[in-house]
């Protein structure tokens, strides 16, 4: 036989279970709500950084690799700049040092900074007033727009097959590769 | 912690017998006169329970069949709840002998599964016990009459029973379940021996006690060793009828 349950007094327990519930679970939305929203933001913030990082490594990767390459790597660099002195016209450079202008005068030495592009000539002259001669000489020479420059001046010592030791001067010029 | 602030109390109203189970007290019957009518009786047992200096009650009040009886009706198929209340309540007024429109004199409670049976209050009955319980700061948490609690012990739930009978000392209710789950109810007044619940039950088919009845009695005094089969509430006063 079924129970029979009849109160008359209407189950009011209901209403405060009921009540502590709907606080339970307002309560539990509310924190698990602000734990995904501040996740979310958080990945939006994520997301920003890797999207500023990965433009910056686009960036650095679309910059010439030499400059790069001269502050991190010395056998990289040096093959870029070997790199690049072969692709200079030498020829240009020839021309000015070979010029019969300068038949007077004895190319001493010849320097090339393969960085800055400086070429070092070290003519010797016979006198003081060669060295203008020579300035202009080379400039004449080169194309235009190449400067020829008179560094120094100095007088060097050294021996003679005819005269045993001699005076001479030495002078120095600086230009850039065209 | 609230608790503390209150006392569970149970009480048992019946004619002319009042039980009333505090926490950590033994049972307190008390009788008072029968002429008395339910207001002076209810205002006596506050007196002599000195309730005005006790802690505000929680009560549970169980009532007996003679103040709230069970009544039965017709009830069709496809009725909505609010018909089905109306029929319940003109249902009970009929069966206190009150004429058709004085279905406002009752206060009727019908259960959920039993279609049909409903327990009702003459109104004046139900006011006064809810504002006597509502008396001294107290609370009234539930009013069940007798009949209703013994249909929940375990030895009236068995399937192999089929109807109770609850003799009160103030009256008898029998209650039948059949397979269709429709209910019947009938309740006889006064203080019945058990023979006389015997006679009154042989019309009905369950004069020789057979196993599908549950048979059993409310007593005003307590038994020494408590029915384990019976509901939980009054222990010591429920009892197998021999």
């Amino acid at each position: 036989m079924k129970a029979i349950y009849i109160d008359f007094v209407a189950p009011q327990g209901r209403k405060y279970v009921w009540g502590v519930a709907c606080i339970v679970v307002v309560a539990l939305v509310a924190v698990y709500g602000v734990r995904v929203w501040s996740l979310t933001q958080q990945k939006a913030e994520v997301e920003a950084r890797l999207a500023t990082l990965t433009l910056q490594q686009r960036q650095s990767a679309a910059q010439p690799p030499a400059e790069e390459n001269k502050s991190d790597n010395p056998k990289a660099a040096s093959e870029a700049a070997a790199l690049h002195l072969r692709q200079w016209d030498w020829n240009r450079v020839y021309d000015a040092i070979e010029t019969p202008a300068l038949t007077k005068t004895r190319l001493v030495q010849m320097g090339v900074d393969a960085q800055s592009g400086q070429i070092t000539l070290q003519f010797e002259l016979d006198s003081m007033t060669q060295a203008a001669q020579v300035t202009e000489a080379l400039n004449s020479a080169s194309q235009p727009g190449a400067v020829w420059r008179l560094e120094r001046l100095e007088n060097a010592t050294h021996p003679s097959a005819t005269s045993g030791m001699g005076t001479s001067i030495k002078g120095v010029w600086l230009g850039m590769l065209p | 912690m609230w608790l503390g602030l209150f006392e569970r109390v149970h009480v048992y109203l019946g004619t002319g017998l009042v039980l009333v189970q505090r926490s950590g007290v033994s049972v307190s019957k008390l009788q008072p006169p029968s002429t008395l009518p339910l207001t002076d009786v209810l205002r006596w047992v506050d007196e002599q329970l000195d309730r005005a200096h006790a802690k505000p009650w929680l009560l549970s009040v169980h009532v007996s069949a003679a103040l709230c009886a069970p009544s039965v009706f017709v009830s069709p198929t496809g009725i909505q709840r609010s018909e089905l209340s109306a029929l319940a309540q003109a249902s009970a007024a009929r069966a206190w002998g009150l004429g058709p429109n004085q279905e406002d004199a009752v206060v009727c409670c019908h259960g959920a599964e039993q279609r049909g049976l409903t327990a009702s209050f003459l109104k004046g009955v139900h006011v006064a016990i809810t504002e006597w319980a509502s008396g001294h700061r107290g609370r009234l948490l539930e009013l069940v009459p007798l009949w209703a609690l013994a249909t929940q012990c375990q030895h009236v739930r068995s399937t192999a029973v089929s109807a109770m009978a609850l003799l009160e000392p103030d009256a008898l209710t029998w209650i039948r379940q059949d397979g269709h789950r429709e209910t019947q109810a009938a309740c006889w007044y006064g203080a019945l021996s058990v023979a006389d619940a015997k006679a009154l039950l042989a019309e009905k088919g369950g004069g020789d006690w057979p196993p599908s009845l549950s048979a059993m009695g409310f007593a005003a005094e307590s038994t020494a060793e408590p029915w384990p089969a019976g509901p939980k509430e009054w222990r010591r006063h429920w009892s197998r009828l021999p």
